[in-house]
């Protein structure tokens, strides 16, 4: 049987959003057949970890039940786990300033060993002071911010990075 | 015999906003108000230190995507339309404030700004302000610095880095292309920095960075000179840090010179005060009322109650003002260079769009500071890093902090509840670019078009505007579109690909709508 011209399935273009659709905003896929796991340090004390799960995995682990163990690299032991059921994403807060970590997304199982699906990159947290290594053949930094200079510094950079985020970029200056 | 050195940088970008179907665009306003407020006035303050020979070097980066919308024939054409029509605008303006010569005034104002702009544009420069620049290249003011193709924030792109590369890659090539030079420096989006995207950097063949101040005196081994040289990461990269007083004077909504209460007022607009039916025609259609450029009010103080804005009084301001940053300059690097067993560098970087976009009067300061550094003192001169570098080439090498200019000095402007849902988008078309790429190396005709659109659409979608637009909560649903549009296009391309059944015309419209990096090439995601 022959499909009328004007009646067969338009070209598969239609299939793809339209160009400049204002009215409505395109959704994005919920996830991509693919198991990764990422880190991402925020801030000295913040990472941020996100993850998609492959078809596979997500046949074969019960999905809601899985654990993200984050590593502090270099000190044994030292690690902590998160139940995340079924988020795709993560904050780990209260890390140590430049320290690195990695992170392992898995699974407990009854007998209480942790079973690996994903491991992250690893990642270093940027420090929130001046370095303690210093070269003694090197001027001390800080006698270039002595007296009221360094106290300036200090009051000023918090004021300037407040003012900064919301001029930067301009056209969308927040009132 | 100069102490020191004053490095003044501009940062000018703004987000790739060219929109074919739709002639009354509002984003793409915001171009063509930094083009009337901004970079006109601007060129015509460089030009008047070429004329008259003052010894002025300021450092200016202009952005991939700014370079090509300034050279984008739709763009130019629309940007020359919204003048003319601002000047029919500033025309009835003058009729209507006949009777009120506080008011009358500041509207001629206008009219003379708006009249030299058109002049000087279609005339002067030959709607070709990237020539503009260039050519101040030449002259030996301005040295030009390259970045990020669409002003990704390379930090929290780092893990895949393939992206950071065709950031950096896009970046260089793009100067190249628009400036035919080999760019020096390298301005970082947001001064967004963390350690490793030095090696990247230094290998795109990119000599120094500016960080936010913090970035520096954080590093490790502790930095000998804090921010006032630079230091060499391990890869080589030089890396220069933000000044925090001369930022200060400048920036500080609290104390910095744009809120003087003689300052033009930028929130009164007669787009939002005058009576719906008279400025109809030039605000957006349905009467959504928006910024006109015409604002006459002085900030006068901290009320609703505003007065008439004197254009000769904050002229004067503008005077006083540069005189007392020029002053206190003088006394720092006087100071600085006293501790020092070298000449000290001051590294001042603004936002460009901040002169006479935000702060109207910012253009003449600048003129004066760079006048009077000149002419009324002979504690410091005016320096590019490039410059620095090749006066004082041997640097401690020390490894900057983790850092950025945004609020709280690190990644979380970028990195929210608001827009942390981008990244694993990010990262996955980051990986099937990679994976096309090889699969693909020597693709030719309707493939390598198709490729080539798929990496336009991956940059496009990495614009840190689209998290910061997120974060600040302004035009946030354009944004959300914005990137949902590039990440949607990407992955339909990348099935089609994969599917062996690529359209052509649907192709073919991206490449109309989405035409940035004519030139671009994906082979290098492989």
């Amino acid at each position: 049987m022959t499909v009328p011209r004007e009646r067969r399935p338009r070209n598969v273009t239609m299939t793809w959003p339209p160009l400049d659709s204002s009215r409505t905003e395109p959704s994005l896929p919920a996830d991509y057949d693919r198991t990764a796991l990422y880190l991402l340090p925020r801030d000295p004390v913040t990472l941020y970890a996100f993850w998609s799960l492959s078809n596979d995995t997500r046949r074969n682990w019960e999905q809601d039940r899985l654990r993200l163990r984050v590593y502090q690299i270099g000190q044994s032991q030292a690690f902590f786990d998160t139940a995340v059921g079924s988020a795709r994403s993560w904050y780990i807060t209260g890390v140590n300033p430049d320290a690195s970590y990695q992170a392992e997304l898995g699974y407990l199982k009854t007998s209480g060993e942790f079973t690996s699906i994903a491991t992250s990159n690893p990642v270093h947290t940027p420090r929130d002071r001046f370095s303690d290594l210093t070269d003694a053949n090197w001027l001390n930094i800080t006698e270039l911010y002595t007296g009221s200079r360094i106290l300036r510094l200090q009051r000023g950079s918090e004021e300037l990075l407040t003012t900064t985020a919301t001029s930067i970029s301009s056209p969308w200056n927040p009132k | 015999m100069t102490q020191g050195y004053l490095a003044l940088v501009l940062h000018a970008h703004l987000p790739f906003v060219r929109h074919s179907k739709h002639p009354c665009c509002l984003e793409e306003k915001w171009l063509f108000e930094a083009i009337n407020e901004t970079y006109l006035p601007l060129l015509r303050v460089f030009e008047g230190w070429k004329r008259d020979g003052i010894p002025a070097r300021v450092t200016v980066s202009l952005t991939p995507p700014l370079l090509e919308m300034l050279r984008d024939e739709l763009l130019v054409e629309r940007y020359s339309q919204s003048l003319n029509k601002t000047l029919e605008l500033t025309y009835k303006e003058l009729a209507r404030t006949a009777t009120n010569p506080a008011e009358h005034r500041v509207v001629r104002m206008y009219q003379e700004l708006y009249e030299t702009n058109r002049y000087e544009f279609h005339h002067r420069y030959n709607r070709d302000l990237v020539a503009a620049f260039a050519r101040l290249q030449e002259a030996g003011i301005l040295e030009i610095i390259a970045s990020a193709a669409t002003h990704g924030y390379l930090p929290l792109l780092a893990e895949t880095p393939s992206a950071v590369k065709a950031q950096i890659q896009v970046g260089v090539e793009t100067y190249r292309r628009h400036l035919a030079k080999e760019p020096v420096g390298f301005w970082l989006p947001e001064c967004g920095f963390s350690p490793g995207l030095d090696e990247l950097l230094f290998a795109g063949g990119l000599r120094y960075v500016i960080l936010d101040t913090h970035g520096i005196l954080y590093a490790s081994p502790r930095p000998r000179y804090g921010t006032y040289a630079p230091i060499y990461c391990q890869s080589g990269l030089a890396a220069f840090g933000r000044d925090v007083e001369s930022s200060k004077q400048v920036w500080s909504q609290q104390e910095g010179y744009p809120g003087d209460y003689d300052y033009r007022d930028f929130y009164r607009d007669i787009g939002f005060d005058l009576d719906l039916d008279y400025i109809a025609p030039y605000i957006l259609p349905e009467g959504k009322r928006i910024h006109t450029g015409l604002k006459y009010y002085r900030i006068t103080g901290p009320t609703q109650y505003k007065e008439y804005y004197d254009p000769e009084r904050a002229r004067e301001k503008a005077a006083v003002h540069a005189g007392n940053f020029v002053f206190n300059r003088e006394h720092q690097i006087s100071y600085l260079a006293g501790l020092m067993d070298r000449k000290p560098i001051v590294v001042a970087p603004y936002d460009m769009e901040l002169f006479g976009h935000w702060w109207f009067e910012g253009p003449k300061w600048l003129d004066y500071v760079v006048r009077k550094t000149a002419c009324d003192q002979k504690v410091f001169t005016l320096i590019t890093p490039g410059d620095y570098l090749k006066i004082y080439p041997r640097n401690q090498v020390s490894t900057p902090c983790m850092s950025s200019w945004g609020w709280k000095g690190y990644h979380e402007v970028w990195l929210n509840s608001t827009n942390d849902w981008l990244y694993p988008h990010l990262y996955e078309a980051a990986l099937r670019m990679e994976e096309l790429a090889r699969t693909y190396p020597r693709a030719s005709g309707l493939l390598a078009r198709a490729l080539n659109q798929m990496a336009r659409e991956l940059l496009l979608a990495q614009s840190s505007d689209w998290a910061f637009i997120m974060k600040t909560g302004t035009v946030v649903e354009y944004a959300k579109k914005r990137f949902n549009n590039h990440i949607n296009r990407f992955n339909g391309l990348y099935q089609q690909i994969k599917e062996d059944r690529l359209e052509e015309d649907w192709l073919s419209e991206l490449e109309a709508t989405d035409n940035i990096f004519g030139t671009l090439n994906y082979q290098f995601y492989g």
